[in-house]
């Protein structure tokens, strides 16, 4: 058994890792998330489960761990390539400037989302404080896009386009129906901050779906 | 859209890498065109053909016909 699956295809075997990783960080987060749900809202500060900052923290989290990954892929491009599905070790080199920015980037949307998830008044972090950095993460993030955006060739340019209708494709048939069922009384209003955070997970879904169907994200 | 820019690059002993930079692209749209994940755009297809000397229909094969 073990000669036929070394033996295997590569982009088979590569699929089957892929899906038994997915599957594994999906069974993971589910379960910290089912343990730790009530520390990590007691650490949100509210005195009563709030749905809004859980999910702007847990987006914020995938965000930051991303970011976290693409860099710490930068640091040894060798071993990187193994895990961040790029073509070889110089591809990351070749694109260092750019990851290191999209990261960045990356950081900025996890940065904005947990000074608002940590805001008072039910969070820890002033009132000022967390709107100073929300500020400060929006006009961070959208010079990055800027330098990025010059940065992109035509591929990533296309993708980065995708992406985006995909992105405000998803925003806007989820919140539509959520703010269809709510006016109508059917479900619970989305807070502000729920917007922010259908606006950031949006975008990464839509990342995702952008260069999944352009077989981007087939094992190399 | 299939193509023959991989048997045209291969042809003059250039990697990936160096179709690349003679393009001004980056060599993950070179392996995208070439793998059919990506068809470029009309001035990458033009100077793609102006590079290799050959017609663009030469490199990029489409099946379809006006009606008659």
């Amino acid at each position: 058994m073990m000669v036929s699956d070394v033996n295997a295809p590569r982009a088979k075997r590569g699929w089957k890792w892929v899906a038994g990783m997915a599957l594994g960080g999906a069974a993971a987060g589910g379960l910290a998330g089912f343990l730790f749900a009530d520390r990590i809202d007691a650490m949100l500060g509210g005195p009563e489960p709030d749905p809004s900052r859980l999910v702007a923290f847990m987006v914020a989290l995938v965000y930051g761990a991303t970011a976290l990954l693409v860099l710490a892929g930068l640091v040894n491009p060798r071993i990187g390539a193994r895990f961040l599905n790029v073509e070889d070790a110089d591809e990351l080199i070749e694109q260092r400037r750019q990851l290191v920015l999209s990261a960045l980037s990356m950081l900025s949307i996890a940065g904005i989302l947990l000074a608002l998830a940590f805001a008072a008044p039910a969070g820890p972090l002033p009132r000022e404080a967390a709107l100073g950095a929300a500020m400060l993460g929006f006009v961070v993030l959208a010079a990055l896009s800027a330098r990025v955006r010059g940065m992109l060739d035509e591929l990533m340019r296309a993708v980065s386009q995708e992406a985006t209708v995909w992105g405000f494709h998803l925003l806007a048939v989820g919140g539509g129906v959520w703010s269809v069922a709510a006016h109508l009384g059917y479900a619970p209003a989305p807070q502000p901050l729920d917007f922010i955070t259908a606006a950031a997970a949006a975008l990464l879904v839509g990342a995702f779906i952008a260069v999944g169907k352009r077989g981007m994200l087939a094992p190399r | 859209l299939e193509n023959r820019v991989r048997q045209h690059r291969e042809s003059r002993g250039w990697s990936q890498g160096e179709l690349a930079a003679r393009l001004g692209v980056s060599r993950q749209t070179i392996n995208a065109v070439e793998t059919g994940r990506y068809d470029p755009s009309l001035p990458l297809a033009l100077r793609l053909a102006k590079l290799f000397g050959r017609p663009v229909p030469e490199l990029f094969i489409d099946d379809w016909e006006p009606e008659a």
